[in-house]
Parts: structure tokens; C-alpha cells; sequence
């Protein structure tokens, strides 16, 4: 690689390095083109998974990036679920990434967001939404005719949804996890079922990246069925990446429920590690394959580092806590187009969890 | 007339519990002899959803007329009203105060729920 000799060469670097990232399939000549006007040497090499792609290294020292030349995406079928214990750790700037990532190293890839409370991935893949439908759990609903009030739903049902209470049954539809309970119990056949609405999910493509987010409705605390709905959309045959919502409870188990793989992310700090250590021993109950990111990681902070070690679990990568990574995020832009300089971390995770996941 | 306070403590000296789903305990006291015993809601005091709904089937199955209490959400004003049980809201001191000015004619019936659900 020739040296960048003064400013204004280095520079023309970025130019060169924004130009090769904007570089279509097959156009590996251009790059060359490209990156011999302003200088630099750029060399190719077969990218050992993916037959027809190039690796393009050493355009900006250790950074590297992996894009398709042919126009056929590879096909690969993993499921990898972004979680954490604590809120605003980083999930939505890892996935997010990482498909970026996997779409470049040329992967069919899709990005579901499944924190239907407070979606958030939107806001930096800016998708073109091209199907929206509601999602509907069902509700019980009594015919006063038939029924006899002997109270036998009202017994069954474990979430007070439904009662019978001085000879009449009242109903409270959204305290009802639409389990059908309370339909199998009646003697007389007197329950029927409606659907009634908790949110959206909205499909759509955000580049070549596949893009699906469910909204829950505002108000509503029934979030698992929307996410039982996101995490069934979107295409086979890709990687698939669930941005799974924070905590340890039932949304986020549903979240990640059947994934290939768990990619816990956390922050060095104490309450981070705490919530870490929680969601380590939810993923344990559920037996899946997990390793731990760790953002706004400091080389001096050995936190994160000490506690993985502790807890014998497997630490991918580290991405720093660096000004441009959050100047991007609170701009709405990835990282990966904005901070160039951290392709690279991504693009190893991606790697990492490959390897990982086909353990 | 049975009446059910929403109570702290399971004594008449107890101070009456503002909340209505997830009270320490219901004092159900009869008007009429001034015989009262306490009713425990330690089912409801940490269920995460519901606890309105369940405390108003609890004071149902004693049979009062009236529940006493500080607030009531809108399940529970639902449950009791289809239970046929008149509400009073806004109680405070202690449940032997409250239940002399309930005789004494001086809490005032409520027409609907004067919270929403988990106002606390």
C-alpha cells in the first residue's frame, strides 16, 4: 500500500475507499481504476466462503470489506437473534451493522426488529415499506343466550381476562393471552372468538437487505404474538437477524426462541455486566448457542473482558467507544457507511458467528 | 349491611389502604352488630396483572354491599359493579373512622373508576 504522504492524499483515500463501497457487482476493475488515480494499491483476493466474491483489503490498512462480483447472492439459512439484558446496550447498532455487513460480503440477509415496543431499526436502514398488515389475538366473546354462568371460564383463565361474577360474564379483552382457554371449558358452547388488533407488521426492503418491523399499538401490553408475527416473516434461505428487545422476560424469549444463535450485547459497566449476567442465565434455560458482544468498549476497562472469562463465555468482538460511532447512530446513519473504519469489526463478527453458529 | 374496607392491617385500627387491588387485606364489617373479621388480598398484593379484578371477586364471595377503599381502577369499578357492589372512594384515617362516617351517611357513592389501572 503506498503511504498517504500529506493531508489532502489522504483524503482522496476516503474518496477512493467511499467509491469501492459504492462499487457494483463484477466491477472490480473499476475499483482498480479508481484507487490507481488517487494512488493507492488495491489487491483482491478470493474470499474463502463465497465463490464469486472478492475481498478487498488493504485500502485503508486493516480495514477490509467483502462485496459480491457476481449479481447472485449466496444463500445460507441462520437465524441470529441480537439481545440484552439492558436497555440501550447497543442491539439495534449491531444488527443493524451486521446486515450491512452480511449484504456486503454477498449474503442474502434480513433485519427483523423485533422490539415491537419501540422499534428502532427503521430509523437507520430507512426501509421502503411495501406490505403492512394487522396482527390480531383472539378474544372471547359470550353468547348471553346460551350461557349458564356456572363460571367454569372464569376458573380456567389465568390472567383475570375473563369472570363470572353475579350471574354475568364480563370480559377484560386485554388482559386475554388469547390461549382459548376458556372456549374449551364451557359446557355450553356459548364463547366464540374474535380477533382484536395489538399492532402492525410492516415489510419492506432497505437496500438489498430484507426489512421487517413490527409496531405494537400504543398502549398495549400484549407484545408476544407481533413478534411470534415479525420473527415468521421475512425470507428463508438468508441471514436472518432479530433484533431482539431488552430484558429477561417473555418478550424477549419469544424473541429468540429457536434462533441458531444469541449474540448477547452489553456495555463495560456494572449495571450492564449485572443485566448481562441475567440474560446469561435466561439463554442457558433455553439452550442456544451465544456469545457476547461488548460496545462502547475502552482498552482500559477490563470489566466486560474479566466477567466473560468468569462466566466461561465466549467474547466475539469489541466495538469501541468511539465519537464518530455515536455521532452517526444520533444522525440516523450506520456506522458502517459512517465510520468506515469500523467495517472491519463487523464484518469479523459476521465471520465469528458463522463460525459459531455451525459449530 | 356488609360492608368491605380496604385495610393495612387486619384490625379496626388499621389505617385504610388507598389502593384498592392490591390492599394488605379487606375488613368486612357488619353495619348492623358492628361484627367484623379481616378478609387477606395476599394473593393480589404482588400478581402482575389482574389483582383489581381479583380483590373485587374476593369481597364478592363475602357477600358485602359495599366496598370502602381510597381508589379504584376501572377493572375493578367493572367487576364490582357487575357484582351489584356500590363503591366509595377517596376513605382515609383509620377503618373504624371509616366505618362510623359510611354510617353516619358521609362518603359519597362513586360513578366511576377515580383512577386508571397500576396508578401507583
Amino acid at each position: 500500500m503506498a503511504p498517504a504522504k500529506d493531508k489532502a492524499a489522504a483524503k482522496d483515500k476516503d474518496k477512493a475507499a467511499d467509491t469501492v463501497a459504492g462499487v457494483v457487482a463484477g466491477e472490480s476493475g473499476k475499483v482498480k481504476d479508481v484507487a490507481a488515480r488517487v494512488g493507492v494499491t488495491v489487491s483482491f483476493t478470493k474470499y474463502q466462503n463465497g465463490g464469486g466474491n472478492v475481498l478487498c483489503r488493504d485500502l485503508m490498512g486493516p480495514v477490509h470489506w467483502v462485496y459480491p462480483s457476481g449479481g447472485n447472492k449466496m444463500t445460507i439459512n441462520l437465524t441470529v437473534a441480537v439481545a440484552s439484558g439492558k436497555g440501550g446496550t447497543g442491539k439495534t447498532t449491531v444488527s443493524v451493522n451486521l446486515a450491512c455487513a452480511a449484504v456486503a460480503a454477498g449474503y442474502k440477509a434480513a433485519y427483523l426488529d423485533s422490539d415491537v415496543e419501540e422499534p428502532n431499526g427503521h430509523l437507520f436502514l430507512k426501509p421502503r415499506i411495501s406490505r403492512r398488515y394487522p396482527v390480531s389475538v383472539p378474544v372471547p366473546v359470550i353468547d348471553a343466550e346460551k350461557c349458564i354462568a356456572c363460571s367454569s371460564c372464569g376458573e380456567i383463565c389465568q390472567y383475570s381476562a375473563i369472570l363470572c361474577i353475579n350471574k354475568n360474564v364480563l370480559t377484560f379483552e386485554k388482559m386475554c393471552h388469547g390461549c382459548g382457554g376458556c372456549q374449551l371449558a364451557c359446557p355450553v358452547a356459548a364463547i366464540a372468538e374474535k380477533g382484536r388488533k395489538i399492532g402492525i407488521v410492516e415489510e419492506g426492503v432497505a437496500g438489498e437487505i430484507s426489512f421487517v418491523h413490527g409496531k405494537l399499538n400504543i398502549g398495549e401490553a400484549m407484545s408476544t404474538p407481533l413478534i411470534k408475527a415479525v420473527r415468521s416473516a421475512g425470507p428463508d434461505n438468508s441471514l436472518r437477524i432479530v433484533d431482539a428487545p431488552p430484558g429477561t422476560s417473555c418478550p424477549v424469549i419469544t424473541a429468540i426462541k429457536g434462533v441458531d444463535f444469541v449474540i448477547l450485547v452489553t456495555e463495560p459497566t456494572p449495571f450492564g455486566l449485572n443485566d448481562l449476567g441475567l440474560a446469561l442465565d435466561m439463554i442457558k434455560e433455553l439452550g442456544i448457542p451465544h456469545a457476547v458482544v461488548v460496545n462502547r468498549s475502552n482498552p482500559y476497562n477490563s470489566l466486560a473482558r474479566d466477567f466473560c472469562r468468569e462466566r466461561e463465555v465466549k467474547l466475539l468482538a469489541e466495538i469501541p467507544d468511539d465519537r464518530r460511532i455515536a455521532e452517526a447512530y444520533s444522525r440516523g446513519e450506520l456506522a458502517f457507511s459512517a465510520a468506515p473504519a469500523y467495517r472491519g469489526v463487523f464484518e469479523d463478527l459476521l465471520i465469528s458467528i458463522e463460525k459459531e453458529a455451525r459449530r | 349491611m356488609k360492608i368491605a374496607i380496604s385495610a393495612r392491617e387486619q384490625t379496626l385500627k388499621s389505617l385504610v389502604d388507598l389502593r384498592f387491588g392490591r390492599c394488605n387485606c379487606f375488613i368486612v364489617v357488619d353495619t348492623a352488630t358492628g361484627d367484623y373479621r379481616a378478609v387477606s388480598n395476599n394473593q393480589n398484593l404482588n400478581a402482575a396483572q389482574g389483582a383489581g379484578i381479583q380483590s373485587a371477586e374476593i369481597v364478592s364471595r363475602q357477600g358485602v354491599e359495599a366496598v370502602i377503599t381510597g381508589h379504584c381502577g376501572p377493572k375493578a369499578f367493572r367487576t364490582l359493579s357487575a357484582a351489584g357492589i356500590k363503591v366509595f372512594t377517596g376513605a382515609e384515617g383509620t377503618v373504624a373512622d371509616t366505618v362510623e362516617k359510611f354510617k353516619k351517611g358521609m362518603l359519597t357513592e362513586a360513578e366511576e373508576a377515580d383512577v386508571e389501572g397500576h396508578w401507583i
